[in-house]
C-alpha cells in the first residue's frame, strides 16, 4: 500500500489523492452522491451531540393551516427561530421559479427570540421574498410551494383515520420542496462574518441545512393541524415512520451553478476534504466487524434506493437502470471484497472499470462506514480568504501555472464555434443566470466570467509579448482586462480542485452536472430532473425528526429506502 | 426595517462589483474595487458617492503608460484608478515606489488598506515624495477630491493577515444606492420570451 503522511500531519495513514484532472470532471460532478461530510448530515450529528431540543412556541393556524408558526431551538447557547407563514396560493400562482411571486409557506430564521412586533413586521417582508428588507437579525430567508398532490392525499388519509399510501410517499418523499434558500447577507440579512464565529456555525451551509430541517418539522406539525381541522373526530397523527420518510424538496435551477465557479477555494475545499477522506479509508488494512457489517447493510439499503429512484427524464432514468443493473451485477464481489485486507480500497478499483457514477457511488459507501476517520474533516470545509493575486510572481511562473493546471484549457481548439457556442448571464428577471446561445450581439460586460478557457488561453497570448523574468504586476499595469484570470490561475496552484476542467460555455455543457455536485455536498438524493438545468431533490429525507434525533441516530441517514409500510 | 436600508457588507460588496463591471471597469480591477470599498467602510468612510461620479462616464484611459524599466522607483505618470489602481498597489507591494498623478486618492487608498486583510502588507504614501504617511492612518481621515494628484506610494511591512471587521458598516443614502444598483442593471440582460426559456425550467409545477 502506497501511503503517504506528508500531506496529513495527523495519525492518518492516506493513500494518494485522485488527481483533480481525474475529480474535477463536469461528467463525474454530476455524479456524485451524498456522504456522510454532506452539511446535511454534518448537521445532525451536531444537533444530536449538543443534545437540541426544539420548541414550538407559536402555532397560529387557521383550520386551512394558514397563519404563523414558530420554532425555537437553541445552540451553544443561542437561540434560533424559524418563523413560518402560511398562505393561501392559487394554483396558477404556484411556480417553483425564481421569478414567483407568491409561496405556499415562506420562512426567515430569526437570530434569537422574535417577539410578536418582530412577526408582525416581519411578514410583510418574508412574503415578498427578494422584494422585502431585512436586517442582522434575520439570517435565512426561505420560501416552499406543496406538493399539492401529496398534501391532499396524507390530509384526505389522516381526517379520514388513515395513514397515507405508502408507495406515494416514497416516490414523492416530500410535504413542500423549497424554491430558494438565502442567506449570507443577501437582501440586508445577516453577513456570514456576523455569526461565523459561533462554534456550531462555522461549517458551510449550516444555518441554511437547518432552515430546512426546521421547514421539515413545520410540515409535519401543518400536516397534522389541517387533517385534524378537517374531520377531528376521525383524524389520525401521521405515523412516525412516515414522518421519517417525509423530507424537504427542493426545487433548483441554474442560480446553483455560478457559485462552483464563483468560489473557487471554497469548492477546493470542499473536494479536498471529500478526497482526502476517501484517501485515508482506502488506507485502511484490516476494518473492525461492526464497520464490514454495516457496509454489507449498507449495499443491501443502496440496492432498494437505486430500486426506488426513478425520475421521468429519459438520460437520468437510463443513467439509473444502467447503473442499478452494474451495482446488482457487482453485489457478491462487493460482499467478497468486504472480507479481505483493504476492502475499501479494492471495493475502489473494483468500480474503476465502471461508470462515473458507479464510482462515486462507491466512495460514499466506503465513507459511511468510515466516521471515525473522516467525520473531523467536516471541520474544513469553510473558506475564510477566497482567491488571493500575487503580483510578484513572475511571466516565467505564470506560464508554468498555466502548463502545469490548465492544459486541458490551453488544448482546446477555440476556434471551433460549438466550443464558444453558449453564454452565462444574468436575466434582469430577479437576476435570474440563464445559458443561452451566443450571440453577435453578446455585450461582454453581460456575459458571466465562465468561459475559464477562452480567458487563460488569452492571458497565455499575452504573455508571450513579455521576458520571462517580468512581473506580473507589470503584465496587469499593461493590460488591466486579464486581472481576474491571473488571480484564478494564482489560485489554483494553492488549491488544486479549485478549477473545473471542462469548457463551460461549449455546446456540450450540461449544467445540471454543476447543480448535482454542489447539492451532494448539502446531502441531496433522489435527484429528479427536470431538464438539463433544472432538477428537483430530496433533503432529509429518511433523517430522524427532531423529536427522534439522537446520537445514536443521527449518523443512520445514508441514501434513502424505505419500500414497506412503517 | 420598512423605512431604512439595511445593506449588508455582502451586498455593499456584490453591487459595487457589479455596478463597476457596468460601467465597463475590467472584472478582476473591479473585484479588488469592491475590497477596497469594504476597507474604507470598515474605517467609517463611505466612498460610495464618489466612486458613482468617477463610474458614471468611465471610460478606460489608452494606451496604458510604458513601463520605465526601473526596479527601484518607476514614474508613471496620470493614472485612473478605476483602470490602474491594483496594479500601482502591486507595483508597491513589489517594492517598487511609484510616483504617478491619480484621479480618486480616497479610492486608492482603499485599495491599499485592503491589501492589509487580503496579504497582510502594509503601505506609507507621499504627496512630495519625501513626507511619508501609513496608509492606515491616513485613510482613518476624511478625504476630498480636492486631495487627488500626485501621489508616491511605497510598501513598508509584512506580516500576518489582519481580520476585516464587517459589522455596523456605514449605511448609504436611499438615492446613492439607487444609482449603484442602476448601474449594477447594465450587467443584466432585459427579459424577453426567449432568454427566458435560457432557464431551462417549466412555468408551472404544480404535482
Amino acid at each position: 500500500m502506497n501511503t503517504d503522511h506528508s500531506a496529513n500531519p495527523a495519525q492518518f495513514d492516506q493513500v494518494e489523492l485522485r488527481p483533480p484532472s481525474t475529480v474535477m470532471r463536469l461528467e463525474r460532478m454530476g455524479s456524485f452522491f451524498p456522504t456522510r461530510l454532506s452539511f446535511l448530515r454534518s448537521l445532525l450529528r451536531r444537533l444530536a451531540c449538543d443534545g437540541m431540543q426544539l420548541t414550538r412556541s407559536v402555532f397560529e393556524l387557521d383550520d386551512n393551516g394558514y397563519g404563523h408558526a414558530v420554532y425555537d431551538v437553541v445552540l451553544d447557547g443561542q437561540h434560533y427561530s424559524l418563523i413560518a407563514y402560511s398562505q393561501a396560493l392559487a394554483p396558477e400562482d404556484r411556480t417553483d421559479r425564481v421569478i414567483a411571486e407568491a409561496w405556499d409557506s415562506c420562512f426567515i430564521l430569526y437570530d434569537g427570540q422574535p417577539g410578536a412586533d418582530d412577526i408582525a413586521r416581519l411578514e410583510f417582508h418574508a412574503t415578498q421574498q427578494e422584494a422585502g428588507q431585512y436586517d442582522e437579525k434575520v439570517l435565512v430567508l426561505s420560501r416552499a410551494n406543496k406538493s399539492v398532490r401529496l398534501f391532499d392525499h396524507v390530509v384526505k388519509r389522516l381526517s379520514a383515520g388513515e395513514q397515507p399510501d405508502a408507495e406515494m410517499i416514497g416516490k414523492i418523499g416530500y410535504l413542500m420542496r423549497t424554491t430558494a434558500v438565502y442567506g449570507n447577507g443577501k437582501f440586508g440579512m445577516a453577513d456570514r462574518a456576523e455569526f461565523v464565529d459561533r462554534p456550531s456555525l462555522s461549517q458551510p451551509f449550516r444555518l441554511e441545512m437547518l432552515t430546512v430541517y426546521l421547514i421539515r418539522e413545520f410540515t409535519l406539525d401543518l400536516i397534522n393541524h389541517v387533517a385534524k381541522c378537517r374531520r377531528g373526530e376521525t383524524f389520525v397523527e401521521l405515523a412516525d415512520g412516515f414522518r421519517r420518510q417525509l423530507g424537504i424538496g427542493n426545487s433548483t435551477g441554474l442560480g446553483m451553478a455560478p457559485f462552483l465557479i464563483g468560489h473557487p477555494v471554497l469548492i477546493n475545499n470542499w473536494m479536498l476534504v471529500r478526497e482526502t477522506a476517501l484517501a485515508r479509508v482506502r488506507a485502511v488494512k484490516q476494518p473492525s466487524q461492526s464497520a464490514k457489517e454495516r457496509f454489507l447493510q449498507l449495499l443491501k439499503q443502496t440496492q432498494a434506493h437505486l430500486h426506488e429512484w426513478q425520475v421521468d427524464d429519459a438520460f437520468e432514468q437510463n443513467r439509473i437502470e444502467q447503473l442499478r443493473s452494474d451495482f446488482n451485477e457487482m453485489i457478491p464481489q462487493f460482499e467478497s471484497l468486504t472480507q479481505q485486507v483493504h476492502p475499501w480500497d479494492k471495493l475502489l478499483r473494483a468500480c474503476q472499470t465502471g461508470s462515473s457514477s458507479l464510482q462515486e457511488l462507491m466512495v460514499s459507501l466506503v465513507l459511511e462506514p468510515n466516521g471515525d476517520l473522516v467525520d473531523g474533516l467536516c471541520e474544513c470545509m469553510e473558506d475564510s480568504f477566497g482567491p488571493k493575486l500575487d503580483p510578484l510572481m513572475s511571466v516565467a511562473q505564470m506560464q508554468q501555472i498555466l502548463s502545469d493546471h490548465y492544459d486541458w484549457a490551453m488544448q482546446i481548439d477555440l476556434a471551433q464555434p460549438d466550443q464558444s457556442a453558449m453564454v452565462w448571464y444574468v436575466s434582469e428577471e430577479k437576476a435570474e443566470p440563464r445559458l443561452g446561445e451566443r450571440g453577435a450581439d453578446n455585450e461582454e460586460r453581460r456575459e458571466m466570467p465562465h468561459a475559464i478557457p477562452h480567458k487563460i488561453q488569452a492571458l497565455a497570448a499575452e504573455l508571450t509579448a513579455f521576458t520571462p523574468d517580468t512581473l506580473i504586476a507589470e503584465v496587469l499595469l499593461a493590460h488591466p482586462q486579464h486581472r481576474d484570470i491571473v488571480r484564478r490561475a494564482q489560485t489554483v496552484t494553492r488549491h488544486p480542485y479549485a478549477e473545473i476542467r471542462d469548457n463551460l460555455v461549449a455546446d456540450t455543457i450540461r449544467p445540471i452536472d454543476l447543480l448535482r455536485c454542489k447539492l451532494s455536498f448539502f446531502g441531496a438524493s433522489k435527484f429528479d430532473p427536470r431538464s438539463d438545468r433544472w432538477t428537483r431533490i430530496t433533503l432529509f429525507q429518511g433523517a430522524p425528526t427532531a423529536r427522534d434525533l439522537s446520537p445514536d441516530n443521527a449518523s443512520d441517514v445514508f441514501l434513502p429506502a424505505f419500500g414497506e409500510r412503517p | 426595517m420598512t423605512s431604512n436600508l439595511h445593506i449588508s457588507a455582502n451586498q455593499w460588496r456584490v453591487s459595487i462589483l457589479k455596478a463597476c463591471i457596468g460601467a465597463h471597469v475590467a472584472r478582476g480591477v473591479a473585484e479588488d474595487i469592491a475590497d477596497a470599498a469594504l476597507a474604507l467602510l470598515e474605517l467609517n468612510q463611505n466612498p460610495l458617492a464618489s466612486l458613482l461620479d468617477r463610474l458614471d462616464g468611465f471610460q478606460p484611459s489608452a494606451p496604458t503608460p510604458p513601463w520605465p524599466g526601473s526596479t527601484q522607483s518607476a514614474s508613471l505618470g496620470p493614472l485612473q484608478v478605476l483602470h490602474h489602481g491594483p496594479s500601482l498597489v502591486d507595483m508597491a507591494q513589489a517594492g517598487i515606489a511609484c510616483a504617478c498623478e491619480i484621479d480618486d486618492l480616497a479610492l486608492l487608498l482603499g485599495l491599499a488598506q485592503s491589501r492589509l486583510y487580503s496579504h497582510g502588507i502594509s503601505f506609507e504614501y507621499s504627496r512630495n515624495g519625501t513626507d511619508w504617511q501609513s496608509v492606515s492612518v491616513v485613510a482613518h481621515n476624511r478625504i476630498t477630491q480636492t486631495d487627488n494628484g500626485p501621489i508616491w506610494l511605497r510598501k513598508t511591512t509584512s506580516g500576518d493577515l489582519v481580520p476585516l471587521k464587517l459589522t455596523n458598516l456605514p449605511q448609504p443614502t436611499p438615492h446613492d444606492w439607487a444609482r449603484l444598483l442602476a448601474l449594477a442593471s447594465q450587467i443584466m440582460v432585459p427579459a424577453d420570451d426567449t432568454n427566458r426559456a435560457d432557464a431551462g425550467a417549466g412555468l408551472t409545477d404544480n404535482d
